[in-house]
């Protein structure tokens, strides 16, 4: 396989979500990040 | 070691005690669980170069497996604890967990996510009151879970009495559409699928209930993680650009980009093939996927405005939904139409000096 052609893929797909204007999708350890998963308690107790 | 973290969804089992006529996931053949072999080979290479992996157990029911098998687990993993940090979580319908269960996912930090939709079993989901009895046994362990709620034609008019039911109860919930792919794309099953224009039209006077809702206790998704976007932070992998981030190993051992995509063509290899992680990202299939995924964020910035929240969305949508780089199908059109109304709305709120009602989202209003 062509790794040249899959870094400069790699990078077009980074450069993608530089430029939206979010955040850094974060791996949040508190986190179930997975689209249809969830398993994070909020505590707004504070 | 890496520097990196990636989160591994690992199907353990094809297995399930339920039949829920809208899962995704479903097939008939024999059961086939997970072998403890194939899981330390996975290990073994995610130590070698990360330094976190968000394990998300996933089936298949996933506790079908067995707390031995989960014991064996813990073990592999503190077998290269000086390499990586394990975080474990579990997606599963609950109905299984009972005191014993819960006792060992709370002791062994394991975060839950529990499947249950409101309780009416007109929804397709079956066994709901054991799902809450399993949560509740979480729940008197010590520990908690979230739940995920799939929206269908069946309960699309209860979403508010849903939403009451869990704040009394205080369950954070993430609300689903139905994925069209699997058991509901079966006769009748087709017709739990709620059309675009409804879908929307009842998910935001549902969020309008909920924003000004004084009272509010829990987390309701999509709302809250939609709020988060129009702030610039991301915090789901379908808006997250998930390639390089997320891995899936089914019950074979084979490696796909994500559990959603458990198809030939998303095929990256056999864990007992390659040598590194790394290696997945070199493959012809990969490379053809992430082409695919740029052309297709590529389209949707010339011609979405909504693009710069969703990054082009999630390529597992676009795959059930036609092809990879399809953009404007079901999924999108249900993102616009929702952050859309919920953008309007936060706007008139903040031009007009008007405070939000709603504690839950005051938190998170920069």
């Amino acid at each position: 396989m062509d790794t040249k052609y899959i870094d400069e893929l790699k990078r077009q797909y980074e450069e993608q979500n530089y430029n939206s204007n979010l955040s850094e999708f974060i791996h949040y350890t508190d986190y179930t990040d997975y689209g249809d998963l969830y398993s994070e308690y909020y505590d707004y107790s504070d | 070691m890496g520097e990196k973290n990636i989160s591994v969804i690992i199907k353990v089992t094809n297995a399930c005690n339920l039949k829920c006529r809208y899962c995704y996931d479903a097939n008939n053949s024999e059961r086939k669980d997970i072998t403890l072999r194939d899981v330390e080979r996975l290990f073994e290479l995610l130590a070698a170069e990360y330094s976190v992996a968000n394990v998300i157990w996933h089936g298949g029911e996933p506790i079908l497996m067995g707390k031995d098998f989960y014991c064996a687990i813990l073990d592999l993993q503190r077998k290269y604890a000086d390499d990586i940090t394990f975080v474990n979580k579990i997606q599963t319908n609950g109905t299984l967990i009972d005191s014993e269960w819960a006792s060992f996912l709370v002791r062994n930090d394991f975060r839950v996510g529990v499947s249950y939709d409101g309780g009416d079993a007109a929804t397709g989901r079956n066994q709901q009151d054991k799902s809450l009895e399993g949560r509740n046994n979480l729940l008197k362990a010590g520990g908690q879970c979230g739940i995920v709620s799939v929206v269908n034609t069946q309960n699309i008019d209860n979403l508010i009495t849903m939403y009451e039911n869990y704040k009394e109860k205080q369950m954070n919930a993430q609300f689903n559409f139905v994925f069209p792919y699997g058991r509901v794309l079966e006769g009748s099953n087709k017709d739990l699928v709620v059309s675009e224009k409804v879908y929307i039209e009842k998910m935001n006077l549902f969020f309008d209930y909920w924003l000004e809702d004084e009272k509010c206790n829990i987390r309701i998704d999509p709302f809250t993680s939609y709020i988060q976007l129009l702030q610039g932070i991301n915090t789901k992998c379908v808006t997250g650009g998930c390639l390089y981030k997320f891995i899936c190993m089914d019950n074979i051992g084979d490696i796909y980009p994500c559990g959603r995509i458990i198809m030939p063509q998303f095929y990256l290899g056999n864990i007992n093939q390659v040598n590194s992680i790394k290696e997945l990202f070199y493959t012809e299939r990969f490379a053809a996927l992430l082409q695919s995924a740029v052309n297709r964020r590529n389209k949707c910035a010339q011609t979405c405005a909504y693009y710069r929240y969703c990054r082009g969305g999630c390529n597992s949508d676009a795959i059930m939904y036609g092809n990879i780089e399809l953009n404007n199908h079901y999924a999108c059109n249900v993102f616009r139409g929702i952050i859309n109304h919920i953008d309007l709305k936060m706007s008139h709120y903040r031009n007009g000096g008007i405070s939000i009602q709603n504690p839950c989202v005051s938190k998170i209003i920069k």
